[in-house]
């Protein structure tokens, strides 16, 4: 604990009684200003680099509705906050099994997450996220969409909706359904009403919405993302804000491949636009 | 919960007691509505002893949750221009009345209070803060220091 003056002025002397509030304050502040405040002094270091921290200020400043999406993969991935502070290389830290308590289908995390904070470190880019929402595609004909309800505890997960597929809705797309195709959940509407879907079809990319209180489907309005430079397996690292989707008012997604390269949607109606930081206030 | 028109005692550490409406104090601190609803005070005798608040910042509690009970339904710049104006006060006296609104559970107010100094910090150099909070001793060595300084300069 750095010893603080507490006689004058004694605002935010660290004493015990305080550390709370230190916790509360820091807490609120976006990660890019946490980053700074490492250099403050010792016991916020050792505050903000705390793993526990690191989990509260995920709680606390997560905006519920930002994209992450990861190829398949059986485990929940997290990066820890530690570790995104001292290397510009976020180590990933495998979570918990994404399996299903009781589950026997075949199933493949084909979705999403909640969380996506960006970080900047120097002129370098890291990332670290917590996984809330999957997509589960139990047959080639529906895609399950299931709900963490605690963070981490496996056993909350809860399936939310469950999505036809796209084949019953040929008159929607009109291509070939024989070609080799995927989807993945983006994100969910404020209103969990609606679900933005990635959809690869021979290599083509489409994105829809599938409507699940009507059980429709309609075109997402976004037209493109950059073209692609890497055979590097793509992580599509977006946030969007869903209701600005819809509305088309503002808009932004990113794509982010091997670190560095950063992409932006194309998005009709809408100009390129590069990303904000959402979710840090 | 206690009826509107009852009222309660609260003793400030240079031992000044404020009568207060029982219903102010019940909504606004948990402690409070603890007390009161497992029946540990008493109308006739009690008095609760705040010994780490002193009377200057114990008004201003009492002040906020009054204003805060009987302006509830005002609209939320009206009450955002109130707080305001009640948090404008000099670091000592904001740093009372977290230490008052963290005894007393008061949440609303550690909220009101721990986004004000958040908007102090936020967004400043490390140099300014350590200004802001009177950090003296910031607990790196002098060489930790210096590599901080020489790897994030725009930080300072």
């Amino acid at each position: 604990m750095a010893a603080v003056d507490v006689t004058e002025p004694k605002i935010v002397g660290i004493t015990h009684a305080s550390i709370r509030a230190h916790h509360e304050i820091l807490t609120r502040l976006p990660l890019t200003t946490l980053l700074r405040f490492c250099s403050v002094c010792k016991s916020w270091n050792s505050l903000i680099t705390d793993p526990s921290f690191a989990l509260n200020h995920l709680h606390a400043t997560s905006f519920h509705r930002l994209i992450f999406t990861r190829l398949a993969d059986p485990y929940f991935t997290d990066y820890s906050l530690s570790s995104a502070f001292t290397s510009t290389s976020a180590t990933v830290t495998r979570l918990f099994p994404s399996a299903v308590p009781d589950s026997h289908f075949h199933h493949s995390i084909v979705g999403s997450w909640f969380i996506l904070w960006d970080l900047i470190h120097g002129e370098g880019f890291s990332t670290f996220l917590s996984a809330a929402l999957r997509v589960v595609m139990e047959d080639s004909h529906f895609t399950d969409v299931l709900i963490m309800k605690d963070y981490g505890i496996a056993e909350s997960w809860t399936k939310l909706l469950c999505v036809p597929d796209l084949i019953y809705y040929p008159e929607f797309l009109g291509f070939d359904f024989n070609v080799p195709r995927a989807t993945r959940a983006i994100c969910i509407s404020d209103k969990n009403d609606e679900i933005l879907l990635e959809l690869w079809l021979d290599m083509e990319q489409k994105f829809i919405v599938y409507n699940f209180s009507d059980d429709s489907f309609r075109p997402a309005g976004i037209e493109k993302f950059g073209g692609r430079v890497t055979s590097e397996p793509t992580q599509l690292f977006g946030n969007a804000r869903w209701p600005e989707i819809a509305g088309r008012t503002s808009l932004s997604s990113r794509v982010q491949l091997q670190g560095r390269i950063w992409r932006t949607f194309k998005f009709k109606d809408y100009y390129e636009t590069r990303v904000q930081l959402y979710g840090l206030h | 919960m206690g009826s509107p028109l009852k009222k309660i005692m609260l003793c400030s550490s240079e031992k000044e007691i404020f009568s207060v409406e029982e219903q102010v104090m019940v909504q606004h601190s948990v402690i409070i509505n603890n007390m009161i609803e497992d029946g540990s005070y008493n109308y006739e005798e009690s008095k609760i002893p705040l010994d780490c608040v002193d009377s200057k910042t114990l008004k201003k509690v009492i002040d906020y949750c009054t204003y805060h009970t009987h302006h509830h339904n005002d609209n939320q710049e009206d009450l955002e221009a109130w707080d305001a104006q009640f948090l404008n006060v000099d670091s000592n006296g904001l740093y009372d009345l977290l230490m008052a609104a963290n005894y007393l559970e008061i949440r609303n107010l550690l909220d009101l209070i721990y986004r004000t100094i958040k908007n102090m910090i936020k967004g400043k150099k490390i140099d300014e803060i350590r200004r802001i909070l009177n950090i003296k001793d910031h607990g790196f060595t002098p060489e930790e220091e210096e590599q901080n300084r020489k790897e994030y300069p725009h930080f300072y």
